[in-house]
């Protein structure tokens, strides 16, 4: 496929026990231009096969020659930030997929409140050097564990001035009310981070009469791991096996069936896939209840209990 | 092309829809604004909100409102002071709803801030008319004259929600002034 672009790891540097910033240049052709809020699929080649995680791009939009990423080591996942983290060298050759972009700035915006949860941070590096670049308004609130993901709070303090507001989370937790209380008519709400963070924050703002259309978030979560399961395809008959530590998706497309996706973590709706029978594990953040009926996302759900087959 | 029955001039077609009206249990302050042309409704909806934690309104013709102009400022005035967490409710002629509309949205309320009860005016509707770029109302009608510069208009199913107007334009052009008493 060609919406794969080679890179060459630049740079790979530990700026916290936990997170590892990662630079690639480009091997031969040109890095594609993309938008603030943009992520990459890096391809991961573990030892039984490719895992692809998505991860926001951190630079400036505007610089083109190289992509930044950062990586938090995640404990229960299934080798891919580990494989970043313990492995990959300055050198080594990768593949990425072109960016796409699930979480835009929203052009209208009078005013832009940035919410970051830990490694949540990186979406919004990218937005700082854009909105900065706009003269629009903006601040960013950035709650961490000092010492674990605070990879950030320097740097960005000195960038954006009084216009961070930095939570070190032991010592002064963040307190949303006052912050969407008073917010002037036309701003618009941007949250990324754990999954706890993103419903509190969506909750209160609601509570507080901000309309859905204001509120806008990324989740951070990757397929985990279950149990092997099979599946069955409907139209060809085939039979596919799926290991305890691989996602449906994946093992469609070990088995060369490609399915639209992009953000490979239950958010963006492009992998929803229908099914005809079975019992499933719903890992999703997008499907309604009543459409889990007939559809799933195999990007992270599962099937469990009696066998699925799959309208394919 | 999936619909063959579609008019040729469906790209153009865009008439506004007033939903039911909903509101917003969240909402901090809602603000009703009316034109007066149907105070029952109004005085109903107000009483509606009375649980909320604050309703504010403008009546058109009411003392410290007597004129759109005025109406206009006291409104800008309102929205300057406001945060998110608003809901606008507009009763009045169609051209009334969407003069406030455009207000509302240059000072960044979105549709979903907004909402818009259906027009107390329904036999009437404004007309841009294309040639003189002039805006008037008229009775319900395919076609109308231009009171400004007298040509004869087709009304098309084209809503301008800035001008809160309907397009018209000369339906013949070989004789734009004929066909139609003013
Ligand atoms: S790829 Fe985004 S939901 Fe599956």
């Amino acid at each position: 496929m060609n919406d794969v672009i080679q890179v060459r790891v630049h740079a790979a540097l530990n700026i916290t026990p936990v997170i590892r910033e990662i630079t690639f240049e480009p091997v031969d052709t040109a890095l594609p231009a993309y938008s603030a809020g943009s992520h990459v699929q890096v391809h991961i080649p573990l030892a039984q096969r490719t895992l692809r995680n998505a991860y926001s791009l951190l630079n400036a939009p505007a610089d083109r020659t190289a992509y930044r990423i950062a990586v938090r080591l995640q404990e229960h996942s299934r080798g891919g930030s580990r494989y970043l983290h313990e492995n990959l060298k300055v050198g080594d050759v990768l593949n990425l997929s072109r960016p796409a972009n699930l979480f835009p700035i929203h052009t209208l915006g009078r005013h832009h409140i940035l919410i970051a949860g830990g490694i949540g941070i990186t979406p919004f590096l990218a937005y700082s050097e854009h909105l900065l670049r706009e003269g629009a308004s903006f601040e960013l609130h950035y709650a961490y564990r000092s010492g674990l993901t605070d990879a950030y709070v320097q740097p960005l303090a000195e960038r954006l001035g009084d216009r961070l507001h930095a939570y070190d989370s032991l010592e002064r937790p963040l307190n949303l009310a006052p912050i969407l209380s008073n917010q002037p008519l036309g701003s618009h709400l941007y949250i990324c981070g754990p999954q706890r963070l993103l419903a509190s924050v969506r909750e209160q703002a609601s509570a507080l009469g901000w309309p859905d259309g204001r509120i806008h978030w990324e989740a951070f979560s990757s397929a985990e791991p279950g149990l092997p399961f099979s599946v069955e395809l409907a139209q060809s008959g085939r039979r596919i096996e799926v290991g305890a530590d691989q996602s449906l998706l994946e093992a469609l497309e070990a088995n060369a069936v490609e399915i639209p996706n992009l953000c490979r973590g239950g958010v963006c709706g492009q992998c929803v896939t229908r099914y005809v029978k079975g019992d499933v594990t719903h890992r999703d953040h997008f499907l309604a209840a009543n459409e889990r009926a007939d559809r799933l996302m195999p990007c992270v759900s599962r099937g469990c209990g009696s066998s699925l087959v799959l309208d394919l | 092309m999936a619909n063959s029955t579609a008019s040729p001039h469906a790209p153009f077609k865009s008439v506004p829809y007033y939903p039911p009206m909903a509101i917003n249990p969240d909402a901090r302050c809602h603000l009703v604004i009316s034109d007066g042309s149907d105070l029952p409704r109004t005085q109903a909806l107000v009483s509606r909100l009375a649980q909320t934690p604050r309703v504010d309104s403008l009546v058109l013709g009411a003392s410290d409102t007597p004129s759109l102009q005025r109406l206009l400022q006291v409104l800008a005035q309102w929205f300057a002071g406001l945060h998110v967490g608003v809901q606008l409710h507009v009763l009045g002629s169609e051209a009334f709803l969407w003069t406030i509309h455009a207000q509302a949205t240059a000072h960044g309320l979105s549709n979903e801030e907004i909402s818009l009860c259906s027009p107390t005016d329904a036999m009437q509707r404004l007309v841009y008319c294309v040639h003189c770029a002039n805006v008037h109302s008229h009775p319900l009608a395919d076609a109308v004259k231009c009171p400004a510069c007298a040509v004869a208009l087709e009304v098309r199913e084209h809503f301008s929600r800035r001008l809160g107007a309907y397009l018209g334009v000369c339906r013949n052009a070989d004789a734009p002034y004929s066909g139609l008493p003013a």
